[in-house]
């Protein structure tokens, strides 16, 4: 398709959505992308189709339980996938091959060969492909800025602490020795409410695979470089569900990167009473010529008042134009032909990175980045 | 009256041993011929001041090898102490005292950057002054030992460690600030909270144009003061003042182990001894 023949709007369907909706809904926060569909395969279990029937009802827009069917009959163009992880990259592969451009919930996969199939499906249909992120967020325009006008130098150390301070269920020790493993499918549906189902899907994941993405796009973004070797150590330190399922809820990468450039990771579910906020979310970058210390939740407003309920945040960030600044991004690499802020191929590295820690986090050893 | 010569002092200026022992009854700033305690560096003063019965403050960056820090002697009737300021800092107490009370919970990772100007090689007993912290807070020995360094200069060193139960440490030094100040930050998060040191939370803003300024908010010579308070106290109490030789002899062991993984790309574990550590 000629620039001369696309479409104003894109036509977007949501192709399943059994997460906290902030994928499609920040879509939309761009004038060019419309939601007309939420669509998904008619075998899903029931819980998947009830919560993709009320996304559709708040939208206003049909449910169709046949995602062909809904991509042939709604003239969409693009895809807002935000299913459980495992089904991502299929939903991802089937709707690239259908001439869809793709727009994806994190993680990318649980599989590193399934991210394979992906670069591979957006290559070969001349689609692009945008891994949900937060590079545009306030805070890391700003670090970009900074280190892009050279006021650090060469950039040659990045490290960041992704803590999120909330919690996920019983914490780690309160089951009784007749209790059964908490089943991690139930425990992330049962999270929902709360919003803590990141990590929703049949097979168990950690941190590094449910966040890892955010702080290693960060790390991409900022360096350019691609991980080489990753050194980690992980843990089930918080959380009941995390330790029955041999997952990690705290972990810590060091990363040795292209052109000797460094960085590191610590990152964790560190449970609601550990920050008055979502968590301490910080970026130190050492350059040549100086260094950078950034917040990532800055700017933000602080409100404190009487009877405030426990866990809210008393840090409210604002004046963020994340949404509207990926889907503006996304746009102008379907118009342009060019991969975005993080395509499928980047994010695969990333997969990569966060398959290396895991590993390395079982091995003790130092892991090759494949 | 714990009469303290000073015949080195490091990096710190003796005015502020000065003002610290101001601040304390029992402590006060001698002649060095006259004391009954001395502030020194290396083995060979510090194992000659206790020859000579004085109780000793030892300034750990005067001792780069574990095996020399072995070599430190130490008697029944005299006291040996580290002059570690990083352990007494107000900041670092604090964290401390809610780590040692449980309050956090069992700890799972301490991280540490520790950012200077000067460009010169990191030395290890920069890097043991950290190593030491992390030794302290987390009561033992970490089980494994991993480091890289930016290229072929030791201007930057970065280490990983792991802890017997889960816990993890990274600690970064670095060299490579432009002139001007330094940055220290500091995250202990543990089972059931969280504490962070931070430079970034306690800098005030100086406007004079441009840019403003980040000021930083000092902790002025509080942390001579807890350190001279604990070395007076061992010594009027007649017991092991802490730190001591064999926290020095720790830290630089680790600090060893991060220098063999570096040349060998490689983690490090403990060995059988569980004083030494190997390829593993």
């Amino acid at each position: 398709m000629s620039s001369d023949e696309l479409p104003a709007v894109f036509r977007c369907a949501v192709v399943s959505v059994v997460k906290h909706a902030y994928v499609p809904n920040g879509v939309v926060k761009h004038p060019r992308f419309d939601l007309v569909v939420v669509c998904d395969d008619k075998d899903q279990p029931d819980w998947v189709h009830e919560r993709n029937q009320l996304y559709a009802d708040e939208q206003g827009i049909p449910y169709v339980r046949d995602i062909q069917r809904a991509i042939a009959e709604h003239d969409v163009q693009v895809a807002v996938i935000s299913s459980e992880a495992e089904r991502h990259c299929e939903l991802s592969v089937r709707c690239a091959e259908a001439g869809l451009h793709v727009v994806q919930d994190k993680p990318m996969s649980n599989r590193v060969s399934e991210c394979d199939r992906v670069v591979e499906a957006v290559a070969e249909n001349d689609v692009r492909f945008m891994m949900w992120n937060r590079n545009f967020l306030p805070a890391l325009v700003e670090a970009k800025r900074m280190i892009d006008e050279g006021w650090i130098g060469r950039p040659y150390a990045f490290h960041v602490d992704f803590y999120f301070a909330k919690d996920s269920g019983p914490a780690k020790g309160s089951r009784g020795p007749d209790e059964p493993p908490i089943d991690w499918l139930e425990r992330q549906i049962e999270a929902h409410s709360d919003g803590s189902d990141g990590g929703v899907g049949v097979d168990p994941m950690g941190e590094l695979k449910i966040e890892g993405i955010y702080p290693l796009a960060y790390i991409q973004h900022l360096s350019g470089s691609r991980v080489e070797r990753v050194y980690a150590r992980t843990t089930s330190h918080f959380h009941q569900a995390n330790s029955d399922n041999d997952v990690e809820d705290l972990a810590t990468v060091t990363l040795e990167m292209e052109d000797g450039v460094i960085g590191t990771l610590c990152i964790g579910r560190i449970g609601a009473a550990s920050h008055p906020d979502i968590g301490e979310i910080k970026l130190h970058v050492l350059g040549e010529a100086g260094g950078l210390v950034i917040s990532e939740a800055r700017p933000e407003v602080s409100v404190y008042y009487r009877n405030q309920p426990q866990f809210e945040f008393r840090g409210r960030r604002m004046a963020i134009d994340l949404d509207y600044q990926l889907m503006a991004d996304f746009a102008a690499a379907i118009d342009s032909g060019s991969g975005g802020i993080l395509d499928a191929a980047t994010s695969r590295d990333i997969a990569a990175t966060v398959q290396a820690a895991v590993d390395s986090g079982k091995s003790g050893r130092v892991e090759e980045v494949g | 009256m714990l009469k303290l010569g000073l015949i080195d002092t490091g990096s710190t200026p003796a005015d502020d041993w000065q003002a610290a022992a101001d601040r304390l009854a029992d402590v006060t700033i001698v002649d060095a011929d006259e004391a009954d305690a001395v502030l020194v560096a290396g083995v060979d003063r510090a194992n000659q001041a206790v020859a000579d019965g004085r109780h000793v403050l030892l300034l750990p960056g005067s001792v780069a090898e574990s095996t020399e820090a072995a070599r430190l002697e130490t008697r029944e009737t005299t006291v040996v102490m580290l002059a570690a300021t990083g352990r007494f800092e107000p900041s670092i107490q604090e964290v401390a005292a809610v780590n040692s009370s449980g309050t956090l919970g069992p700890p799972g990772v301490l991280r540490i950057h520790r950012w200077m100007p000067g460009g010169q090689q990191v030395r290890r007993s920069d890097l043991a002054d950290l190593l030491d912290l992390a030794n302290w807070l987390f009561g033992t020995l970490p089980d494994d030992v991993y480091a890289v360094r930016r290229g072929e200069s030791d201007s930057y060193i970065h280490v990983h460690l792991g802890f017997p139960g889960g816990g993890m440490t990274l600690i970064d030094v670095a060299t490579t600030l432009p002139d001007g100040e330094d940055y220290y930050c500091l995250s202990l998060i543990g089972g059931d909270g969280s504490a962070y040191v931070d430079d970034h939370h306690n800098m005030h803003l100086l406007f004079a144009g441009g840019h403003p300024e980040a000021v930083r908010a000092g902790e002025g010579v509080a942390g001579l003061v807890g350190l001279l308070r604990e070395f007076s106290e061992a010594v009027a109490e007649g017991r092991i003042a802490v730190p001591g030789p064999a926290d020095l002899v720790a830290a630089l062991t680790v600090a060893e182990a991060a220098g063999r993984s570096i040349e060998a790309g490689e983690p490090l574990r403990r060995d059988e001894t569980g004083d030494g550590y190997e390829l593993g």
